[in-house]
């Protein structure tokens, strides 16, 4: 990008032409292909990347003996270069430049991102102090000052302090500032007297900037570009995932201000540095935050390697600048980056504990780190004590509870006093089914080890009672059981195996609570409830389910120990039957998990047993048992008691940490590494030759020897200061932020085709800096808002702009189109309807009903259910981001998709954006509300007209823009007076909506005006 | 400073800085209403309609039936033949791989003579104006690689689709639609899309399909907001255009700005009357079928298609999931068919009447083909077809592409192309071909790369050019 104008802006500076940004550009892009690093691509063995290369066909200095400028000066096509296949012949300039380049001594010089910074002169320079312009001098200024003289050219005036507060404050918090922050600076920069105090004014209103919080949340939503963030796994299935604890992460970062060099080392190695804990480890979650296969069918393997290229590509992108990518499949084309350079630098990523394909997985997949919010903690702390003291006290009344069975045993006299159970229709003991008879005039005490059905947890060991006894959904029954479980899983079914499920079951949940279907056709004809205690784990229960053949939820009940469970109501649609051709199984159940336990005494009854009857049935069992088990379970009120709160508790707290513990994936490495080979064409199944050891690229020197090359080393050396990359990077995408345009234009690519920045030693200056400072990205980000260079005015002379348009010479102030996030923000501000609530899970604003659905269901998430409340009016940055389907104003205004890694957005103009400022529901909800802050703010047309537009456009409407705005009010009075129904319906969207009545014509009238002042250029341009 | 006079007068659509730089000096072509980079040679087509069938249609069912696979039903598939291919892990675990001959019968085609199945006579009642290939193959083996790289070129994300490098590359031909409009219908999916598919990648966002809808908003925010007419909102954007225009640096930008209001402006317009199909004779809608009185339908959104071709959009995508059929492959494919069938012919018919079939390729076709063999049980009445990249079938009509053919051959297993492979990057360069622009040399620098949709290969496949 760039090149043409670099070029010929720099051809003026003299006659032999510098080598790397304007001789450089030429051999990359003309002859690199054939001849440069790519060992595969190149032709009659002839490399022109390197010094001592190209000396096979320069000789410095005799332009006459050099085959280089005769071939391409050649006329003959059979030996022209470029050969007129390549279909990229030079222009005569360029081979003037080549000319010239060897006639001064064809000087050679290593790529110039991949060299120290530029010392000397940079910190140092000093301009003649002028009068007539009392810049501050900041090296920003010093440098552009001279390049700007050295040119013949002027700076422009210093913007409206006005404009600069606006423009400085979009570019430190994404948000305009408000009418009262505009009066403060007003009032000091009224006051100041000279330069100083109008510098030490603006210092105090960055200072202030940098410390707030929607400075964090401005970064971090920058930074999520870089990162590829998203609130789904992307892919096919595209489903939930819940990164956000990482993106909070970041959050926090920029909040506090971490240094630079640590933000990059968390994020690479966070896992393995000293000492690493919850917040560095949760560090690392940058790199999970790539796409995830579920898709069934992948193959594991190609996807684990897709994951692996995606963490080495973004790494080199994010930190370095560098194009790996491009060496993935042969060596590169143009930088001197080989296949095996990638293929090492890969291997510093191949070695996490992770799958390629979670087949149909929904959620965070591992490695992953739980990441309890202090007040959760708090309150897990608070179960847990509470959870201990009642065991202590179960422990003592367990004690006890034999004594109590005798006596509870002696109660009765076994012979005469006790009804028979009733008979049942099946009953189950573990030998045999017997149908119609009393087996349980065979239960005996003493022969409990014999009758025990044993659940082993497998389909294949479950017990099959056949087809003789059928569940109809018109007809009472009752099952019961003594049982006591070893986890959760199928208690009995009876269920066909397809999407139906059609049939009946009981299952212990994931918490242990017992739930019932009723099932006729899966979810649309159904009956679900379930029971709200559970059961615990390796304690005798006795449990029924009776029905009484209502067809309705409420004819189920669920006992437990003998009484009637509270349920919940999930499903009350039965129509149908539910009688299938599947025999009755103890344990098992299709995707319900396979119950291991004991269980005792199955039966079913073909009549709804009342709890008196099911009291019988269990005391039959207690009674003539030798175990109390059976006696606590049932009949012991005092331990029952304080069992139900215990099971209360446990699944209080296992609630906690299922829905109120975020989870966020992370790196954690195997403990036996894998081994790295080049992947032949970067095909996952063609490994070629031997095993690799993860390195940096040869270029950089490889890393020290004696280390082990793990991540930690590679995040070391990327903030070592003699990387020449990681901190030019760094700075690079700072000055992106404020001037809408890095140094380097190429913020993607420092490498030999990249951008030759204008102000190459400015860059190193900032590096340079930025290293110094100890990496303080703020230092940085001071120095930028408080030069003189960004604040000068946008409000150019034609001629400047036209003798450059992409302001590379600075001799303007920044503006361009504010990003999607901050179009919506602002309008969110403005309005008062924005909600500073920092972090958090994502939220999900307005957005057209039926986009996810269109999709085929949303790619696994159903329909977009808008937030409620407070979290439809968040920033921008907390709107959830779903890959397949990203929300459509974000998209429209130029938002990547978040699938991969993005360091540069581009900057459109469409209808659609048009459209959406226009209609979207946000923006006409917004110029309602800032219609009502501009009729309750000001007394009169004009100065409620005037604190509108202050209110948008952070300054007050020339006379004839305030001429223009009455004209326009004055007609929609008029029109909605006229239109009482147009005005009304006008300001009844969104979920803020007056009531009918309060819906004024007036109103209607101040809220077009709004969105007219919403729609400006100038609104959504920061300049 | 500029003032008002060089605000008005500023001619030709005037660019952001920031776009002309990611444009790298090419034609300042950004914007819709937007010129074209060139052509490199002359164009046969001017237009396409992209009928991309999700999921991957059965060859066999299709456009490649094996009758003779009949007598080997069940017999396990020659070893000889799968050659160690890899499987999807749906089917790698299969012990058994029994053949699965089509249930459905097949007839000689008009024009080639060659068989389609009797799933789609409307289909093969035109055959006489298509091109079908049988030997297409491509890279991928699921769904979603599959899909983005018949789409973009690259399995993996972040390419431009080819609808967003025709934008990028042949610029707009009418002033008041979308260059690249995308519709989306189903027959029932449990695959999804993703709106990668018609982004625009690395290209600047505005080359991004735009995507119709069938409800009362066919476009996005379209509609005017509750209680804003035509006339208020005429006079709103009046008063918009007068506002910025008394910025006293209003320049080429802010007119650029203000040229996209009104571009809305008349969008809301042309939409509506592009998805308004009352003037519609009952002779057209009935050649699409009953299901094109339903928006969101692939025959409504084929009518569409027509009715955006006459208007000049340039690349129309349409999508129908729904053919992914691993079990139950029978009845959902017949269902498949009957949404889509009568419809893709009905479009290939009405734009020849209308003298626009000559310059518009129409493409009909999945992201891969399927198994001979059963995935799951095989019984008489059913049997499911496992995902298979080596070979699958697709079809072409107008634009210069050689109408009553069948280009390539496969093995009696529709397994291995025994003649004349189309892999997908080739056919990618020949639309590009057929459309003026020369598949190497529409490029876009990003990342230091030249990208292109072929990436580093395709050929033009002259042996499907007329």
């Amino acid at each position: 990008m760039h090149l043409h104008l670099a070029t010929a802006l720099l051809a003026l500076a003299g006659d032999t032409p510098d080598f790397d940004s304007e001789v450089l550009p030429i051999l990359s892009d003309h002859c690199f292909r054939c001849h440069g690093p790519d060992a595969g691509a190149r032709q009659a063995g002839l490399r022109l990347d390197s010094a001592e290369a190209i000396l096979s066909v320069v000789e410095p200095g005799d332009v006459g003996a050099s085959e280089l400028h005769s071939r391409v000066t050649e006329t003959d096509p059979e030996w022209v270069m470029p050969p007129p296949d390549f279909e990229k012949p030079l222009t005569a300039d360029q081979v003037e430049t080549l000319r010239a380049w060897i006639e001064g001594g064809a000087k050679w010089e290593a790529h110039w991102a991949y060299q120290p910074f530029a010392g000397g002169e940079g910190a140092t320079l000093q301009s003649v102090p002028d009068p007539e312009l009392p810049w501050n001098m900041d090296p920003i200024d010093a440098f552009v000052l001279k390049r700007l003289a050295e040119r013949g050219l002027s700076v422009s005036a210093p913007a409206e302090p006005s404009a600069w507060l606006r423009r400085v404050t979009l570019d430190l918090t994404g948000l305009p500032p408000s009418i009262a922050e505009l009066d403060a600076f007003d009032l000091l920069t009224r006051g100041a007297r000279n330069h100083g105090e109008l510098r030490e004014a603006k210092g105090r209103a960055v200072d202030e900037l940098l410390r707030r919080r929607s400075h964090a949340e401005h970064r971090t939503r920058e930074w999520l570009d870089v990162a590829r963030y998203a609130d789904t796994n992307g892919y096919q299935n595209d489903f939930r995932r819940d990164q956000w604890p990482w993106r909070d992460w970041v959050l926090e970062a920029f909040e506090a201000n971490m240094p630079y060099d640590q933000f990059v080392v968390r994020q690479v190695a966070g896992d393995l540095m000293e000492g690493a804990d919850t917040s560095t480890i949760l560090g690392t979650g940058f790199q999970r935050n790539h796409r995830t296969v579920t898709e069934a069918g992948s193959l594991d393997e190609e996807w684990r390697v897709e994951n692996v290229a995606d963490r080495a590509e973004t790494t080199a992108t994010a930190f370095l600048g560098l194009t790996l990518a491009c060496a993935r499949c042969h060596d590169h084309k143009y930088d001197q980056l080989t296949q095996v350079d990638y293929y090492s630098f890969y291997g510093f990523f191949n070695s996490i504990d992770e799958k390629g394909v979670y087949q149909e997985t929904r959620g965070n997949v591992p490695p992953l780190i739980s990441v309890p919010a202090p007040d959760v903690t708090a309150r897990i702390e608070v179960l847990d004590a509470a959870i201990e003291k009642l065991e202590v006290d179960l422990r003592t009344l367990d004690a006890d509870a034999l004594a109590r069975f005798r006596k509870w045993e002696l109660s009765f006299d076994l012979l005469t006093d006790l009804p028979k159970p009733p008979q049942p229709r099946l009953a189950y003991s573990g030998e045999a089914v017997t149908e119609d008879s009393n087996k349980l005039a065979s239960v005996m005490p003493g022969r409990l080890g014999r009758e025990a059905i044993l659940l082993a947890g497998s389909p294949e060991s479950a017990p099959d009672l056949g087809r003789a006894v059928s569940f109809e959904g018109n007809r009472p029954f009752t099952v019961s059981m003594w049982l006591k479980p070893a986890g959760h899983g199928a208690v009995y079914s009876r269920m066909v195996d397809d999407d139906s499920y059609q049939g009946t079951d009981l299952v212990l949940l994931k918490d242990m609570r017992p739930a019932v279907h009723l099932i006729h056709s899966w979810p649309g004809n159904a009956i679900k409830v379930v029971g709200k205690e559970p059961l615990d784990q390796d304690f005798w229960h006795h449990v029924a389910v009776s029905y009484d053949g209502t067809g309705k939820a409420a004819g189920v009940t669920v006992y437990i120990n003998g009484l009637a469970q509270e349920v919940t109501i999930e499903k009350d649609t039965l129509d149908g039957t539910i009688a299938v051709d599947q025999p009755l199984r103890l344990g098992t159940r299709r995707f319900a998990g396979d119950l291991t336990g004991t269980m005792l005494d199955f039966r079913v009854d073909g009549i709804a047993f009342d709890r008196s009857q099911l009291l019988l049935l269990s005391r039959h069992r207690a009674l003539h048992s030798r175990s109390k088990d059976f006696f606590a379970a049932c009949f012991d009120e005092t331990l029952r008691k304080k069992r139900t709160a215990l099971g209360g508790l446990v699944l209080q707290r296992a609630h906690l940490v299922e829905n109120e513990i975020p989870t966020a994936m992370v790196l954690r490495d195997r403990a036996e590494p894998r081994l790295t080979y080049l992947l032949d064409r970067g095909q996952y199944d063609q490994p070629v030759g031997e095993p690799l050891r993860p390195d940096i690229p040869a270029i950089f020197g490889g890393l020290p020897a004696g280390e082990p090359n793990d991540r930690l080393d590679l995040a070391k050396w990327l903030v070592d200061p003699a990387n020449p990359l990681t901190a030019r990077v760094a700075v690079n995408r700072v000055w992106n932020g404020f001037f809408g345009m890095g140094l380097t234009a190429s913020q993607d690519d420092f490498g030999v085709r990249g951008d030759r920045p204008e102000y190459r030693d400015l860059l190193d200056q900032l590096a340079a800096s930025l290293v110094e400072s100890e990496w303080d990205l703020r230092v940085i980000e001071r120095r930028i808002a408080l030069s003189d260079v960004y604040g000068q005015t946008s409000n150019c002379d034609p001629g400047v702009e036209a003798n450059d348009p992409a302001n590379r010479l600075l001799a303007r102030g920044p503006r361009h189109r504010l990003d999607a996030e901050t179009v919506r923000d602002q309008a969110l501000a403005v309005s008062g309807l924005l909600k500073p609530r920092f972090g958090g899970a994502s939220v999900k604003p307005y957005q057209p009903a039926g986009l996810w659905a269109e999709l085929a269901g949303g790619a696994g998430q159903g329909a977009y259910v808008p937030s409620e409340g407070d979290d439809l009016f968040r920033r921008s940055l907390y709107t959830y981001r779903k890959r397949t389907v990203p929300h459509p104003t974000l998209t429209t205004f130029d938002a990547p998709g978040f699938e991969l890694c993005t360091v540069q957005r581009s900057r459109t103009n469409t209808p659609l954006q048009a459209l959406a400022v226009l209609n979207d529901v946000t923006y006409v909800e917004a110029a309602r509300h800032l219609a009502k802050a501009m009729m309750a703010g000001a007394a009169g047309t004009e100065p409620r007209l005037t604190l509108g537009v202050r209110t948008v456009l952070s300054r007050r409407p020339s006379p004839e823009e305030l001429d223009i705005l009455k004209g326009a009010l004055a007609r929609h009075l008029a029109d909605f007076a006229a239109d009482p129904k147009a005005a009304s319906e006008f300001l009844s969207v969104g979920a803020t909506a007056p009531p009918g009545p309060e819906r004024t014509p007036e109103w209607a009238a101040y809220t077009m005006l709004a969105s007219t002042l919403l729609n400006l250029d100038e609104a959504i341009t920061k300049r | 400073m500029m003032d008002r006079r060089h605000f008005l007068q500023a001619g030709a659509v005037g660019l952001g800085s920031i776009a002309l730089s990611a444009l790298d000096g090419a034609a300042a072509a950004a914007l819709p209403g937007q010129e074209s980079l060139g052509t490199h040679h002359k164009a046969k087509a001017k237009r396409v309609i992209y009928l991309f069938q999700s999921g991957a249609p059965s060859q066999f069912e299709t456009l490649d039936p094996k009758p003779g696979l009949v007598d080997q039903f069940g017999e396990e598939l020659p070893e000889s033949i799968r050659e160690g291919q890899r499987l999807t892990t749906m089917t790698s675990g299969q012990a058994k791989f029994p053949i699965a001959p089509s249930k459905f019968g097949a007839q000689p085609a008009a024009g080639s003579g060659e068989l389609m199945g009797d799933l789609m006579p409307h289909t093969r009642a035109i055959a006489d104006r298509l091109c079908v290939v049988r030997s297409m193959v491509t890279e991928a083996i699921n769904h979603d690689p599959a899909i983005t790289f018949a789409q973009t070129g690259s399995q993996l994300a972040g390419r431009p689709s080819m609808g967003a490098w025709l934008s990028y590359g042949l610029g707009s031909m009418n002033r008041d639609l979308p260059t690249f409009a995308v519709m989306v219908s189903t027959s029932g999916s449990k695959q999804p899309l993703y709106s990668r598919l018609w982004g625009s990648g690395f290209l600047p966002a505005q080359h991004q399909g735009v995507k119709l809808r069938g409800g009362a908003d066919p476009v996005l925010y379209l509609a005017d907001t509750p209680g804003v007419d035509r006339e208020r909102r005429r006079g709103m954007l009046d008063d918009l255009a007068k506002l910025n225009g008394a910025r006293p640096d209003a320049d080429a930008e802010t007119r650029a700005r203000v040229e996209q209001y009104e571009l809305a402006f008349r969008m809301q317009a042309a939409v509506p009357d592009l998805t308004d199909i009352a003037s519609e004779p009952a002779s057209v809608l009935e050649r699409y079928g009953e299901d094109v009185k339903k928006p969101g339908t692939f025959a409504r959104n084929c009518l569409l298609a027509r009715r955006m071709i006459e208007r000049d959009v340039r690349f129309v995508q349409l999508y129908h999931m729904g053919w992914d059929h691993h079990g139950n492959l029978p009845n959902e494919i017949t269902r498949c068919a009957k949404d889509t069938d009568q419809a893709s012919a009905a479009l290939v018919l009405d734009l020849e009447e209308r003298g626009l079939l000559e310059d518009t390729i129409v493409i009909w076709g999945g992201e891969f083909g399927r198994t001979v063999y059963s995935q799951g049980q095989l019984t008489k009445e059913s049997y499911g077809r496992d995902h298979h990249p080596r070979c699958f079938s697709i079809w072409m009509a107008g634009g210069g592409f050689r109408p009553g053919t069948v280009y390539g051959e496969t093995d009696d297993f529709s397994y291995n192309i025994v003649r004349d492979p189309v892999h997908t990057h080739d056919l990618h360069a020949t639309i590009l071909h057929q459309l003026g622009l020369h598949h190497e040399r529409l490029t876009y620098r990003a990342q230091g790369r030249d990208f292109r949709l072929t990436d580093v290969h395709g050929k033009v496949v002259q042996g499907l050019l007329a």
